[in-house]
């Protein structure tokens, strides 16, 4: 215990020091516990998080805008970009994103319901522009390279532990005639369950 | 009970000090969204809202404050100058306090990199004002305070080593109304 040694010659009612001291270590652990408690917690219970702020904005198989302007719009996006959102679900198959832009600096990243970013490129990495991403299950992904389809080949496969995903596609557009370009080049980006992919099911299995 | 709660907003309130890199005026939380995040970084980013970028889009640096700590407000005038740290196009956006795109009579609040005026060293110099200026001027007539947002895309200025080495422009304010 700290405090309680003191020098000789000191006179110190006795019953105080030890009490207080005894309940001010009381205090400090309970408030370590609810501290770290709190700090744990905070993620769990959060209704502004990133995530719960894309959901209303996220298409159903396709990409649709997220406004960013200051009525309505979503906190922390580039206002000079065409945000997209679409969102994901593996349950029944793997999803394809397909996206065609050459013209301009675009990005996709894609959030699990942490907010935590799974995978992320820009369009560097995209061939020539285009991107062609298949996200499966880790399930979907062992029975992929069992017997990869070749639709596969030319794809890049992201494994994912979370069924539940959003991509955001962000597209660089600075001046009106770059945002309407962008909203076209996000109305042609596909985000689609893609069954095909799998290798055919062996009847009976 | 009330200590602890209270700790624990100190740590996760909006901008957070933990997991922070601090450059001058400007603060960078390159660890946000990536699974290295630590409990007190996942706290703050579910408290912010914030949508990270992530390690291969690029990153995003905040300022708060002048360089001389003072709050961003628009009744003075500031010039931010100097270079940023190397990336294939970066932007530089202002948002209110709570973190939403401020905008201007045509269009947003913000200036990006490829229609930048520079000088011959390829260093630039931005003026933040309510009143037009020559040069690279962005208006701050719709915000009574705010922050300025550079966001760095296709960059290396994640990587650890280079993160405590960036240069990033500095803030100086001008004069105030």
């Amino acid at each position: 215990m700290i405090g309680l040694s003191l020098p000789r010659g000191w006179s110190v009612p006795r019953l105080p020091l030890g009490a207080i001291g005894a309940f001010a270590a009381g205090v400090l652990m309970a408030a370590g516990a609810i501290h770290i408690g709190a700090i744990l917690l905070v993620p769990v219970y959060a209704r502004e998080d990133g995530w719960s702020r894309l959901v209303p904005h996220a298409g159903e198989d396709r990409f649709t805008e997220v406004p960013v302007s200051a009525e309505g719009g979503v906190a922390g996006l580039d206002p000079l970009f065409v945000n997209a959102a679409c969102r994901l679900n593996l349950g029944e198959a793997p999803a394809g994103i397909t996206v065609d832009a050459r013209d301009r600096f675009w990005s996709v990243a894609l959030y699990d319901p942490n907010g935590a970013i799974l995978f992320s490129l820009n369009d560097r990495t995209a061939i020539e522009g285009r991107l062609d991403m298949i996200v499966v299950s880790p399930a979907q992904n062992a029975e992929l390279k069992r017997s990869p389809t070749p639709e596969i080949e030319l794809t890049i496969v992201i494994e994912s532990p979370s069924d539940d995903l959003i991509a955001l596609l962000r597209l660089f557009a600075p001046t009106k005639t770059a945002q309407q370009d962008a909203r076209r080049i996000m109305a042609r980006a596909e985000c689609l369950p893609a069954p095909s992919v799998m290798p055919a099911q062996v009847s009976g299995g | 009970m009330a200590l602890g709660l209270w700790s624990a907003w100190l740590a996760v309130r909006s901008p957070a000090p933990v997991d922070t890199i601090a450059l001058g005026a400007w603060q960078a939380w390159p660890n946000a969204g990536t699974s290295d995040a630590d409990p007190y970084s996942r706290a703050r980013q579910a408290r912010t809202g914030e949508i990270p970028l992530g390690s291969g889009e690029g990153l995003m640096l905040l300022a708060l404050t002048d360089d001389s700590d003072e709050p961003l407000v628009a009744a003075c005038d500031y010039t931010i100058t100097g270079q940023t740290p190397p990336a294939r196009l970066w932007t530089l956006a202002l948002e209110n306090p709570d973190g939403h795109a401020i905008g201007m009579r045509d269009g947003a609040a913000a200036l990006a990199s490829d229609t930048l005026l520079r000088t011959a060293d390829g260093s630039f110099a931005i003026a933040l004002s309510q009143k037009p200026q020559g040069g690279n001027w962005i208006s701050t007539e719709e915000a009574e305070r705010f922050r300025v947002v550079i966001r760095l895309y296709d960059t290396t200025a994640r990587t650890g080593t280079e993160l405590t080495t960036l240069e990033m422009p500095s803030i100086t304010r001008g004069s105030c109304a």
